[in-house]
């Protein structure tokens, strides 16, 4: 590894000034369970290392009814995964911060990061998009939100300039009758990289009968996660019992531009795009109906 | 049963304490005055020819003491028979990661800067990954020279990339063929696996004041690295000290010289000690894996389900290099005739280069490819046939007075048995759910003979100190050293320490392999105990001045007799007046007339949308003889299936372009214990076995025959066969949608 200038602030104010300082040069630390093996690879050369970790709006965890959820961007997952609340309201973001690394892994790694990391496969991505949640950046500048589906710019990249960070990732409360599912392909059976990922979100009409919206997202198939607004549309107005699932996955197929790679081949993951699709549709309407 | 009070119990590890507290001292962890660090500079091209090394910006340096090129090394060969292996590339690079400048600093960091300071200059040379290509006729010579190489076999008549070739067999296989109702003809293959061992390759070396080289290994053959080292550098093999240490996991993958050649030449240079770790990128790229192969077997059989005829041919991609397996080629091989009844067949094995990472030895070297191959190929046939697959091998296996597929004659023959137990305990025939499926296979193996030496030290404590020259790599051998010596004396386990030798101290060992450790450790901890016991006997007769053929060593006490006359053996030690000691050297290289044979089950379900398989449920049934140590043998046979399953389910160094690709454990998938199902355990009990408690092995008989069982389980579950490991849900997808077409 490289030697670099490692800083600890206290307070928000601290944080963006010391990262404002590092320029393109600086990178904010939460668990370190990416950047810490990419500096020691060489894959990620970093001269100013911000720790985070010391900033309480990086580690709130808050829920109501009128705010819905805002997690800090330095909580680790198993903080996540072990609150009462999101438990009940959020099995969709469960999904996936209870599957990413291993137990040791989720200790430190945090969701925040997983999104900053901006990999294709981030399986918590996947989450914050199809709940609808939005990333709390501040900077020298002031503050301002973006769209978690439209955080991620390219493989490694995010939407942050030079000086911001990403404070907390706030995630609506969900509709009445609405339920979330995010599920992955990986060769083995835990601590692995999807090979292709679906998350899918559904918002059921008060007899439980048909879709009023859906939400569609997908890991490893394109350089960044991949919002699918065709599919989710594919499905609004349709009756849960009709064949609009199946449709929904072609959609998901028609917008999926996967590679070749130790992974798996495009082709293959094409095809499990479709039934991943299915799968995880299923699951998310089942959730609904047992609101 | 003979009832022993040692030997059989749930003894605890006589190293574990040491490991699990952190203070057992492995190579990486020595340090000595003076010591540099050594790196390599490794090619990235698969094939290339070397136009310029520029050590200038290394050699200069503050705090590097030695930067070497090919022509340092110039015309030095090595290997653990055949020596075709450089330690540092000359006008070649012949892999992508092979050895082309090193260092030796002051520390890592040093060391890792000088490398990035030396220049090559390349011409990149077409390359050949495929074994299949490498055999053409109008393929270019990896070695030209490879007849002129100390250790080859037999010279070859024509120069080619197929260095090695091995044939078994017996009667005619013309004949064979045309007494057969059908005759089937597939082919397998199998990728390129690490052994995954937690320490990676390291090693000291360091010559001292008198001119002696003193290294440290991790390599658990150190009479024979002694040996290979001498023969390389030129030295007479006194000069080189092998010093014991304790080595990380082993699996096979230990036995090689790899860099200690080179260390040494850094020593020589620097004149300072000089210590090596591979980093794990390195192993995965440049140490010595498990050869990949391509198999085909035709078979031919009658329409009642005998077999009449056998044909298989193994092509091994040995890599760039054959010197890293101590017989050239790969004797497991001939497992892919297996332990049935066929009265005509033909085995044949050949190694070829390629410009790939050198092959080595894993886990029963040969036998996991071969039987993958074989045992597959033997339940298609059953399944073309009509015949439970279960039913068509207890129709051919071997039974007392037959004859294996290529020759060997075993007695006290357990194979049916052996299969019969595992059928039952998966409660093989029960009925199966939509999609899921039970398929088998077998494994026979005997443990490899050798060499050793222990010696038995009374200590004035009433404790008693083992010395052996076995490098324990992990699988337990000073354990049962310990059992054994404290069962022939009367004592608890705890009263017995293992010191291990240095290669000073005797004159060979064998090393740790083949799963011999038990076999020839066992009979000299025996005789050498058998010794001591004798001059203890000797020393309390001359004391009290008893007859000593009439004495009894019991409870710590050396009786006159049956009488209730006894002196304490402790007090003995202390009053004899010289050490009470007894050695032993045990030479045991016969090859054995008895085998263990393993009878594997695999359930599966298989998801037919996505391909995948999940395993529910995996049988094990193995033919012992005497357990020494139960945890240490149920252990075996765990870390061996798990091995297996990765090999069938997902291990796969993937090459591209000449080069791995997935060079990190996250890349390259080992099972984690989410991948492991329930395990059933079965020991047939066989009164044969070798040396003084009818032992055999179960080191390697574990691993070999998982992948063929998993796959025979998936046909079973869905009807379609993979022929190619690792079988990845897309392998089976694409055997599914094949077979709608």
């Amino acid at each position: 590894m490289k030697p670099f200038e490692y800083v600890k602030p206290n307070t928000l104010a601290e944080a963006i000034s010391a990262l404002d300082a590092g320029g393109e040069d600086a990178r904010a630390l939460s668990g370190g369970t990416d950047l810490i093996v990419q500096m020691r690879a060489g894959r990620n050369v970093v001269g100013n290392v911000i720790d985070v970790k010391g900033v309480t709006e990086t580690n709130v965890i808050s829920h109501s009814k009128k705010d819905g959820l805002t997690i800090g961007s330095s909580v680790p997952c198993y903080r996540i995964y072990n609150d009462e609340g999101i438990k009940k309201t959020y099995a969709g973001l469960v999904d996936s911060v209870s599957i990413i690394g291993g137990t040791g892994i989720q200790g430190r790694a945090s969701l925040g990061g997983n999104l900053c990391n901006a990999a294709p496969s981030g399986d918590g991505i996947q989450s914050l998009i199809i709940l609808g949640a939005v990333a709390n950046v501040e900077g020298p500048n002031g503050a301002r939100q973006i769209a978690t589906e439209d955080f991620c710019t390219a493989p490694g990249q995010n939407a942050l300039n030079p000086g911001e960070l990403l404070v907390s990732l706030s995630v609506p409360e969900p509709e009445s009758n609405a339920g979330a599912h995010y599920l992955r392909f990986i060769p083995r059976n835990e601590m692995d990289i999807a090979v292709v990922g679906v998350g899918a979100s559904v918002v059921l009409d008060a007899e439980k009968k048909s879709i009023v919206s859906a939400r569609i997202s997908l890991a490893s198939v394109a350089p960044t996660p991949l919002f699918v607004e065709a599919a989710g549309d594919a499905l609004k107005g349709t009756e849960i019992a009709s064949d609009s699932v199946e449709k929904a996955a072609i959609f998901a197929q028609e917008a999926a531009r996967p590679i070749d790679d130790m992974r798996g081949t495009a082709d293959y993951r094409l095809h499990l795009v479709g039934v991943l699709t299915k799968r995880a549709l299923k699951v998310a309407i089942e959730r609904a109906e047992n609101q | 049963m003979i009832s022993y009070n040692v030997i059989g119990q749930p003894i605890v590890r006589s190293d574990g304490f040491e490991k699990v507290t952190g203070r057992a001292q492995y190579t990486g962890d020595l340090k000595l005055p003076g010591m540099l660090w050594g790196k390599v500079l490794r090619s990235p091209f698969a094939h290339a020819r070397i136009i310029r090394v520029d050590t200038s910006r290394a050699v200069g340096l503050p705090g590097v003491h030695a930067v070497l090129t090919g022509d340092d090394t110039r015309g030095v060969r090595y290997g653990r028979r055949l020596f075709d292996v450089p330690p540092l590339a000359e006008e070649r690079v012949l892999f992508a990661g092979e050895r082309v400048a090193a260092v030796a600093a002051e520390s890592m960091e040093i060391a890792q800067n000088a490398i990035d300071l030396i220049e090559v200059e390349y011409d990149p040379l077409p390359a050949i990954a495929d074994p299949l290509e490498s055999m053409k006729g109008d393929a270019f010579l990896l070695h030209p020279d490879v007849n002129d190489y100390v250790g080859l076999p037999k010279k070859l008549e024509k120069v080619s990339n197929v260095f090695v070739t091995n044939t078994w067999g017996k009667g005619e296989l013309d004949t064979g063929f045309a007494q057969a109702d059908h005759i089937l003809e597939r082919t397998y293959t199998t990728p390129l696996v690490h052994q995954a061992y937690l320490e990676p390759h390291s090693c000291v070396v360091f010559i001292d004041e008198d001119q002696r080289i003193q290294i440290w290994a991790a390599n658990k053959a150190p009479f024979a690295l002694r040996q290979q080292l001498a023969a390389a550098i030129g030295v007479d093999e006194d000069r080189i000290r092998l010093n014991p240490t304790y080595i990380g996991g082993d699996f096979g993958g230990k036995g090689s010289p790899m860099d200690v050649p080179l260390v040494y030449f850094l020593a020589l240079h620097s004149k300072r000690p000089v210590r090596m770790v591979m980093d794990y990128v390195e192993e995965f790229t440049a140490a010595n894996p498990r050869h990949p192969s391509v198999t085909t077997v035709r078979s031919g059989v009658l329409n009642d389900g005998t077999l009449t005829a056998w044909e298989a041919r193994i092509i091994f991609n040995s890599g760039a290099y054959g010197g890293f397996k101590p017989g050239v080629n790969l004797g497991g091989a001939r497992d892919v005739a297996g332990p049935y009844k066929i009265p005509h067949t033909f085995v044949e094995a050949i190694q070829v280069y390629t410009n790939s990472v050198p092959g080595g030895h894993m886990r029963g070297p040969g036998e996991p490819q071969g039987i993958f191959a074989g045992e597959s190929h033997l339940d298609e046939i059953a399944r073309i046939l009509g015949i439970d697959p279960l039913e068509f091998r207890l129709k051919n296996l071997v039974g007392e007075g037959d004859v294996t597929a290529t020759g060997s004659l075993y007695r006290d023959v357990k194979a049916k048995e052996t299969l019969e137990a595992a059928s039952m305990a998966a409660r093989y025939g029960s009925p199966l759910a939509m999609n899921v499926g039970r398929g088998m296979a077998m494994g026979a193996r005997a443990p490899g003979g050798g060499e050793t030496h222990v010696g038995v030290i009374f200590q004035k404590d009433g404790t008693v100190v083992a010395r052996t020259p076995i490098l324990d790599q992990g699988t337990g051998t000073y354990t049962t050293v310990n059992q054994v010596v404290a069962e022939e004396l009367g004592l608890s386990s705890d009263k017995v320490q293992i010191i291990p030798w240095n290669t000073d101290a005797v004159s060979f060992d064998t090393g740790i392999g083949g799963s011999r450790g038990t076999r020839v450790a066992s009979q000299a901890a025996y005789a050498a105990a058998q010794n001591a016991k004798q001059e203890l006997l000797r020393a309390a007769s001359e004391i009290r001045g008893w007859d000593p053929s009439n004495l009894v060593l019991k409870d710590n006490k050396v009786y006159k007799g049956n009488t209730e006359d006894y002196i304490d053996f402790d007090f003995v030690v202390q009053n004899c007046g010289f050490d009470i000691q007894g050695t032993s050297g045990i030479e045991d290289r016969e090859q054995l007339t008895v085998t263990a044979f393993c009878a594997q089950i695999a359930e599966v379900a298989v998801d037919v949308e996505t391909g995948q398989i999940k395993l529910l449920r995996f049988t094990s049934a193995h033919d012992v003889g005497q357990v020494l140590n139960p945890i240490g043998h149920q252990g075996q046979i765990n870390g061996g299936v798990v091995q297996g399953i990765g090999y069938a389910l997902m291990e796969e160094l993937e090459v591209e372009d000449g080069r791995v690709s997935n060079v990190t454990f996250g890349d390259y998938k080992i099972p984690t214990m989410a991948d492991i199902p329930e395990l059933r355990t079965v020991l047939v009990q066989s009164k044969n076995g070798v040396g003084p408690y009818n032992i055999k092995g179960i080191g390697e008989n574990t691993n070999t025959a998982v992948a063929a069982a998993i796959a025979n389980a998936v046909e079973d579950a869905i009807g379609v066969r993979v022929y190619s490991l690792p079988i990845t849900a897309e392998k089976v997808l694409a055997a599914l949608r094949e077979s709608n077409v």
